[in-house]
């Protein structure tokens, strides 16, 4: 149990739940325990739920269960929250994402390398020495939102955000990392990107193969292998499910 | 005998459809694809909930039946069979063969003739539902347009939408008249659009009569979100927000200025001050304001916009059965 939620009204149909705790990874892990834990009590009031670093924004039906009665049940459920934060963490699978750092599917590798005063195939091998985890999965569509102990660097967004940032384009903003996984309007810095499909609609398997917990490993690939792997049309988590 | 047949080919061999004469921004719409927020994945639909799923009832449907939904635009229909119709949301005059038709009631069109419906003088959005729904291709059981998804499109002219049923061989002499007066209730959209909304988490950092408005609602506006221009608001608190889960309705305070309202096509996350948040019944409303409307925001609690809410809901219910009652007694509904 976190034993320390505070609850606030957000909506007539919706509550902002925020995780206390003395850190960062502890907030984030028993954000995701907790958000967890709801889904399997799969209560009939509930309607939406998004986990994020520290809170928990729960949608719910409010002529099921009112704000109150959905309070009191979160703080039961938080209550018998287990080890299941700790395993959240241990239990993390890594994928390997190919990435193709620089040129035109990374325009913008040079000026940050060189906002962050270093060359840019350094720059190349420090976001690929460690797996970046994966914090929780938001918009658009399926987009891991990444980060990881050791990048303390703190990215500047574009001034005017692009119009379309192409599929698979692998991005940096404050200290955090994301990939695109659909063609969308974006404001973070383009440093790469993965000829790997992150998004399989056809509604068979989950639409994204990653989760909440998951470590997204950054491997630098040439444009031939970019091209091959782009031809054969593979999507992320086709292979490696470690 | 019943008026409504399954599979009947009222021309020879052509199924019962709808062609698309002038589609300007219709597309076909239903209430979105709830409940996908861990996949990222926006809720989308319609606007004006409240406008749709009335149409929808009126015609004995499914309340989150697929339907057209069109945006301060001018669309014309023609139908080949006799179909049961309602169109609700924003004020027009809608014509069939060029005589006027309700709003608010269902009606006739007769195989043949055409549907338009005008620009509206009020309000943005129009629904228009047929019996038995509009077919088109589902994702994650919806049919809803999600650009980030990639699917759903604006119809265009020469397309071509099947009708699940028609009402063939009812007998009616005054085709594109009301056929019953059911009583649902016909919202207003002056220019200036009163919003409720709740408290929510940073309303403290903010002086609310700030906040007030009026806010004049800019052309930049969209389905994820509606701006509002007019004096930025001072914020006393100045804590960065990590991004978090932000609910349809929600008052953002962006540092560009302005507000920015979020509709059902907003993205999950965002990292903005969310001094309130608007009640789930005047997001209906949001649906309908046009650019250069302005917008008041008014303070309710969550008590009462629940009781609104509830209120609502009951009214759509017994407007359902009073529809079922009325089609099923002449024949129009089995």
């Amino acid at each position: 149990m976190t034993g320390r939620l505070e609850v606030r009204p957000y909506g007539d149909a919706g509550l902002l739940v925020g995780v206390l705790g003395d850190d960062y990874e502890t907030r984030w892990s028993m954000t995701q325990a907790l958000a967890a834990a709801v889904r399997e009590a799969r209560p009939p009031w509930l309607v939406d739920l998004v986990a994020t670093y520290d809170h928990l924004f729960v949608t719910f039906d409010p002529g099921s269960r009112d704000h109150h009665g959905v309070e009191t049940s979160l703080r039961e459920l938080d209550d018998a929250l287990g080890e299941e934060a700790a395993a959240l963490e241990a239990g993390g699978r890594t994928f390997t994402v190919p990435v193709l750092f620089g040129g035109e599917g990374g325009p913008d590798l040079d000026d940050v390398a060189g906002e962050l005063g270093v060359s840019a195939d350094s720059l190349v091998e420090r976001l690929s020495a460690e797996p970046w985890r994966v914090r929780f999965v938001a918009s658009p569509v399926g987009t891991p939102f990444t980060d990881r102990p050791d990048w303390e660097a703190s990215v500047p967004r574009m001034k005017a955000p692009r119009v379309a940032v192409p599929p698979g384009s692998i991005a940096l903003s404050g200290s955090q990392s994301i990939i695109y996984p659909v063609k969308s309007p974006g404001g973070w810095r383009l440093v790469g990107r993965t000829p790997l499909r992150l998004v399989d609609a056809s509604g068979s398997d989950d639409l994204v193969a990653y989760r909440a917990g998951d470590l997204l490993e950054y491997q630098p690939i040439d444009a031939d292998r970019f091209a091959e792997l782009a031809e054969q049309g593979a999507h992320l988590g086709d292979e490696d499910e470690a | 005998m019943t008026a409504r047949h399954h599979a009947v080919h009222p021309h020879g061999d052509e199924p019962p459809r709808i062609t698309v004469e002038s589609a300007g921004s219709a597309v076909v719409q239903d209430l979105g694809r709830p409940g996908n927020g861990d996949k990222g994945i926006s809720v989308n639909g319609a606007a004006d909930r409240g406008s749709a799923q009335t149409a929808n009832v009126l015609v004995g449907n499914p309340p989150d039946a697929p339907l057209l939904e069109l945006a301060g635009s001018t669309t014309s229909l023609r139908f080949n069979a006799d179909t049961l119709v309602a169109v609700t949301g924003a004020r027009t005059q809608p014509l069939v063969g060029g005589r006027p038709a309700p709003t608010w009631d269902p009606f006739v069109v007769e195989s043949g003739a055409t549907l338009e419906l005008p620009t509206p003088q009020q309000g943005w959005r129009l629904y228009v539902a047929v019996a038995g729904g509009l077919t088109a291709p589902r994702l994650l059981g919806s049919v809803s347009p999600d650009p980030m998804l990639g699917v759903g499109r604006r119809l265009a002219r020469g397309d071509q939408l099947d009708l699940a049923v028609c009402a063939c061989g009812y007998q009616h002499p005054h085709y594109g008249l009301p056929l019953f007066r059911l009583g649902a209730r016909r919202p207003s959209w002056p220019s200036t659009a009163v919003v409720e909304v709740t408290p929510g988490p940073e309303l403290e950092e903010f002086d609310a009569a700030a906040l007030r408005g009026p806010w004049e609602v800019s052309p930049q506006s969209d389905q994820v979100g509606l701006r509002a221009e007019g004096p930025t608001p001072r914020r006393s608190g100045d804590a960065e927000i990590l991004s978090r889960g932000v609910p349809v309705g929600a008052v953002e305070v962006p540092p560009s200025g302005g507000l920015l309202v979020l509709l059902y096509g907003r993205l999950l996350t965002a990292g903005y001050p969310v001094p309130y948040v608007s009640t789930t019944v005047a997001l209906d409303t949001l649906g309908q304001v046009r650019p250069g409307d302005s917008l008041l925001l008014q303070e309710t609690d969550v008590p009462t916009a629940v009781v609104r809410l509830m209120d609502a809901r009951r009214g759509l219910a017994e407007l359902a059965e009073r529809a079922g009652t009325a089609l099923r007694t002449s024949g129009l509904q089995t």
